[in-house]
């Protein structure tokens, strides 16, 4: 929808690809061979109904839950589909995973979660230039600084995770439903600030439930259905299939 | 007759200016003029001092203390006064703001208060000290009047809707038992708390009325005014804990004064038991932390009970003896000289690996094949049996004696007078007022601490200066063997010291001269000040003699050393900032690339590598055998239950908790026993067994009761996501 932005550098590259990959908790299969390409400076969505495996599905490319079969690589070379999660966030490749829910660390404070963000980073340039940069984005949380986490409400936490992800510099983001439980007008909040970060030149995956309003800021969109690729295409495309509008889009 | 007259004329007319002074504390007067109030009525009190004293001299040097220490709290609560006004800046002083954010302003502020302090000390004190004039009690309804007014500053100021700091119901009644406190305090002040049960007239001395607080009574108000505090600082520390502790210093400093004042009525023998039992407490809790705090961090990281705890303590001790004997037999290096050291770093090291290694091979198998907390619990339990039976089978059942003592040696010659001479208690006095006076600046902007870290920088000074005299002992053990007191034998090296005395000796601080001291023939006493030379002493009040063992200084150092490097560990450094994070998150740990593996394993290293160092100066003279560990795990995980089970501060509080409760039980046990000694009657003789050993049992049922109250701990939230 929105133009790609020059910032990226890795503009038409597939940054994230995943092919024919399976997984699934104990012996419960969830996904059934997904191929999926992100594309370098994209914003990509991922919608379907409940128990479709949207979220197992980024959790296994980060590799919080193991794949059974298929590959997943990152930046058209590296294959990352068997390594553990803090391997693949150091791998040099800055990509990093905001959960759905808990997503910040409750008994610390808000400085050593935004802190704890910049473990990963490769760039040596001082902690406290990110800081700057991440208040300006977030002026909310520079004025709690020595608060802890737990005390913030759901919309504040949201954006902690955020900026806790941003203090990586990343380059790929995966988003799992930002704006879930949260009031229509944090929500709104939350996807500005996402287009915020997209103009950052960050590739970025997002699930969402609301489907409607996370396509209109999105370039690309997969439909899931049990753990299989329903529909995908740009987001004009799906929000006009009337199929996928009558299915997910509330619309009859 | 006539005399008579006039004094209760005089009654009159101070009833009047108590009414005058009502009157101008309206609102607006007194908010706008409270500085100049303060002033004048301060300069009328040190004049009212100086001018209406009759020439009769009772000199007593338990007021010093007790002036000292209310003029302490007096400048502090000024200060803190004029500092309360909302959205201001700075101390606003005569209408003019004094801006702290000025970095100049800052030290002046901070370099001043103390020095005022002295100088009303000064002022006050000097003409008790070198002329003869008595001491009466007219100040003291001055001083009510001040507290009285500024209460009523302080009601106004907090009764005014527009404030917008204390805007709800509940801070306001906090703020009304604060108002009770300050109500309360005159009536401490129109007692002459320490013997004076009477008033005396302004001109002759004569007696005038008796107090009608008769010294039982008076406890019962300081109990209740103690109460009443505590109370504040309880709910305040719900919502502003800040202003808590600043209630809870209060308060300390209060019940520190009376303290002092009650140790008169006590006979020597009291004295010195209590303090005895206050050095029992305060070491047993040292290392209870000691070998607690460890549990606490698994228990917080690992989420599980890990009743292999208990061995690690075991692990620590045989390590530690092993060490020694091994020092002993190899001759490496005198063992008493400085050996200790190597035995601290190496014991803390062997423990930890072993923690590690129960993780290695039990609990982390355990956990990829999804075992649940309960497993691994009972897993613990298993492996502590296992490693106690190893033990047993290696080195048997018997006692391994101890390491005695828990220091090095040679710092004894630092104050051995045939050896070094140096002036040890003066230095780290020095130190100790450089270290105050550098926390009062650094600390001066944060809300928790404002005026009163500054006046009590000297005070921290005078006490590292003899806590460094009680970790050293002044003689070299084979020159002296002091026996402990009749309570019990913790120890048995124990050192004598007295307090109630200052000393000031100049003679250490210039360079020695061999033979006649200098201004040796200088011998003379005024009051409380005895010069003799170069030496000078202040007496305070009646000298108490107190034994404390240098091994109970020893533990409480290394106590305090290790509760700064971990506070320093989990707020300052990476690991630490991780090891909370994986105890909050494990899986968001992971994908914010936390090697969440490595972090429990440097948990279990610090946490295991702690308590054996603990268990070193846990256990006293002898008694280690395989099950010794096994013997204080009970305590263990009182202290740690008590504690909220995952949280660090609630462990620190809960091991004094438990301390004190231990401590009161055996003295309580004793005193029935020795009461039933001397009990004539057959029915009184079966009463109390004095060989029961209540001190485990007391505890747990304090626990309960307090678990009752706060069933997950004094400081514990179950989950930190649950949002209670």
């Amino acid at each position: 929808m929105s133009e790609k932005t020059p910032k990226c550098d890795k503009l038409g590259q597939k940054v994230v690809e995943t092919k024919n990959l399976q997984s699934g908790y104990g012996k419960l299969q969830i996904l059934f061979g997904i191929d999926f390409v992100l594309e370098g400076g994209e914003l990509v969505t991922i919608i379907g109904p409940n128990g479709s495996g949207k979220s197992t599905f980024i959790k296994t490319v980060i590799g919080l839950v193991p794949a059974w079969g298929g590959s997943v690589t990152i930046n058209d070379s590296i294959d990352i589909t068997h390594m553990k999660p803090y391997q693949i966030v150091r791998s040099g490749t800055p990509i990093n995973y905001v959960p759905q829910v808990n997503n910040v660390f409750p008994s610390l404070t808000i400085k050593e979660n935004l802190k704890l963000g910049s473990l990963t980073r490769q760039t040596k340039n001082p902690i406290e230039e990110d800081l700057e940069q991440i208040y300006d984005l977030f002026p909310r949380l520079k004025e709690r600084l020595q608060q802890k986490a737990a005390l913030l409400s759901g919309g504040e936490k949201q954006m902690l995770a955020l900026a806790r992800a941003l203090m990586s510099k990343p380059q790929i983001l995966l988003l799992d439903e930002p704006t879930a439980a949260l009031a229509p007008s944090l929500a709104d909040e939350i996807f500005t600030k996402i287009l915020e970060l997209k103009d950052l030149g960050i590739s970025i995956i997002l699930v969402e439930q609301r489907a409607t309003r996370a396509l209109k800021i999105s370039d690309r969109g997969y439909v899931f259905v049990t753990g299989r690729v329903g529909y995908q295409g740009t987001a004009e495309e799906l929000i006009g299939n009337e199929k996928v509008g009558e299915l997910y889009l509330g619309k009859r | 007759m006539s005399t008579n007259t006039t004094e209760m004329n005089l009654n009159k007319y101070l009833a009047k200016a108590v009414r005058v002074f009502y009157l101008s504390t309206i609102k607006e007067f007194t908010i706008k003029y409270q500085d100049y109030l303060f002033v004048s009525l301060s300069l009328i009190l040190i004049f009212m001092e100086l001018l209406l004293k009759p020439v009769k001299l009772i000199w007593d040097a338990q007021r010093v203390w007790f002036y000292l220490f209310f003029f302490l709290y007096f400048t502090y609560v000024c200060i803190y006064f004029l500092d309360e006004t909302p959205g201001k800046q700075g101390i606003t002083l005569f209408n003019k703001t004094v801006s702290l954010t000025d970095e100049r302003n800052k030290w002046l502020v901070a370099i001043l208060s103390p020095i005022i302090l002295l100088i009303t000390l000064v002022i006050y004190y000097f003409p008790k000290i070198f002329i003869n004039i008595d001491y009466l009690d007219f100040h003291q309804y001055l001083l009510i009047l001040i507290v009285i007014g500024f209460v009523l500053v302080k009601f106004f100021r907090f009764a005014d809707e527009s404030n917008p700091r204390y805007p709800d119901k509940r801070t306001k009644l906090v703020m009304y038992l604060n108002y009770a406190f300050y109500f309360f305090l005159p009536i401490f002040l129109i007692h002459d708390p320490f013997h004076g049960d009477t008033t005396r007239s302004l001109f002759n001395g004569n007696l005038v009325f008796e107090t009608p607080i008769n010294f039982i009574e008076n406890q019962i108000l300081v109990a209740f005014a103690l109460i009443v505090l505590s109370g504040c600082a309880g709910g305040d520390l719900v919502q502003y804990w800040q202003k808590g502790v600043d209630n809870m210093v209060k308060s300390g400093l209060i019940a520190f004064v009376y303290l002092v004042i009650e140790l008169n009525q006590l006979t020597q023998n009291t004295q010195t038991n209590m303090f005895r039992t206050l050095e029992i407490i305060i070491f047993t809790a040292s290392t209870l932390i000691l070998i607690s705090s460890g549990l606490t961090l698994t228990t917080r990281v690992r989420k599980f009970g890990n009743f292999a705890h208990a061995e690690f303590v075991t692990i620590g001790l045989y390590t530690a003896i092993n060490l020694k004997t091994a020092y002993e037999v190899q001759k490496l290096i005198a063992f008493e000289q400085t050996g200790i050291f190597g035995v601290l770093v190496f014991t803390f090291i062997f423990t930890g690996f072993c923690g590690i290694l129960g993780e290695v091979l039990v609990f982390s198998p355990l956990d990829r094949r999804d075992a649940n907390p309960l497993t691994l619990m009972v897993a613990s339990i298993g492996l502590g049996l296992v490693i106690r039976q190893t033990i047993q089978e290696y080195f048997g059942g018997g006692d391994q004696g101890a390491i005695n003592p828990k220091y090095p040696l040679w710092l004894k010659d630092l104050r051995d007078p045939l050896v070094i001479n140096f002036p040890l208690i003066e230095f780290s006095t020095l130190i100790g007022l450089i270290i105050g006076i550098y926390l009062a600046i650094k600390k001066y902007h944060s809300k928790v601490n404002k005026t009163y870290i500054i006046s009590l920088c000297t005070f921290l000074g005078w006490a590292i200066g003899n806590f460094i005299g009680v970790l050293v002992p002044p003689f070299r053990p084979t020159d002296t063997q002091n026996p402990g007191t009749s309570i019990n034998d913790w120890n048995t090296q124990v050192i004598k010291i007295q307090i109630g005395y200052i000393h000031l000796d100049f003679l250490r601080l210039t360079p020695q001269v061999i033979g006649q001291p200098i201004l040796d023939n200088v011998n003379f006493t005024i009051g409380n000040l005895t010069v003799h030379g170069l030496n000078i002493s202040i007496k305070l009040f009646d000298p108490v003699d107190i034994f404390v063992s240098p091994d109970h200084a020893w533990a409480f150092l290394i106590m305090l050393i290790t509760i700064f490097i971990l506070r320093i560990i989990f707020t300052k450094t990476v690991l630490g900032i991780s090891m909370r994070a994986t105890a909050d998150d494990e899986e968001l740990s992971l994908i914010t690339g936390i090697n969440t593996r490595r972090v429990i394993y440097w948990t279990w290293f610090i946490a295991a590598g702690v308590t054996g160092i603990g268990a070193l100066y846990h256990f006293e003279a002898s008694n280690v055998i395989p099950a010794s560990g096994f013997r204080v795990l009970l305590i263990i995980f009182a202290v740690v239950i008590l504690g909220g089970f995952d949280s660090f501060e609630g462990t620190l509080i809960s091991a004094f908790i438990v301390a004190t409760v231990q401590s009161i039980a055996i003295q309580t046990n004793d005193k029935l026993g020795a009461w039933e000694k001397t009990s004539q009657e057959i029915k009184d003789l079966v009463f109390w067994n004095t060989r029961a050993d209540w001190s485990n049992v007391v505890p747990f049922a304090i626990i309960i009761v307090v678990l009752l109250f706060r069933p997950r701990g004094i400081f514990g939230v179950v989950d930190p996501r649950s949002k209670l």
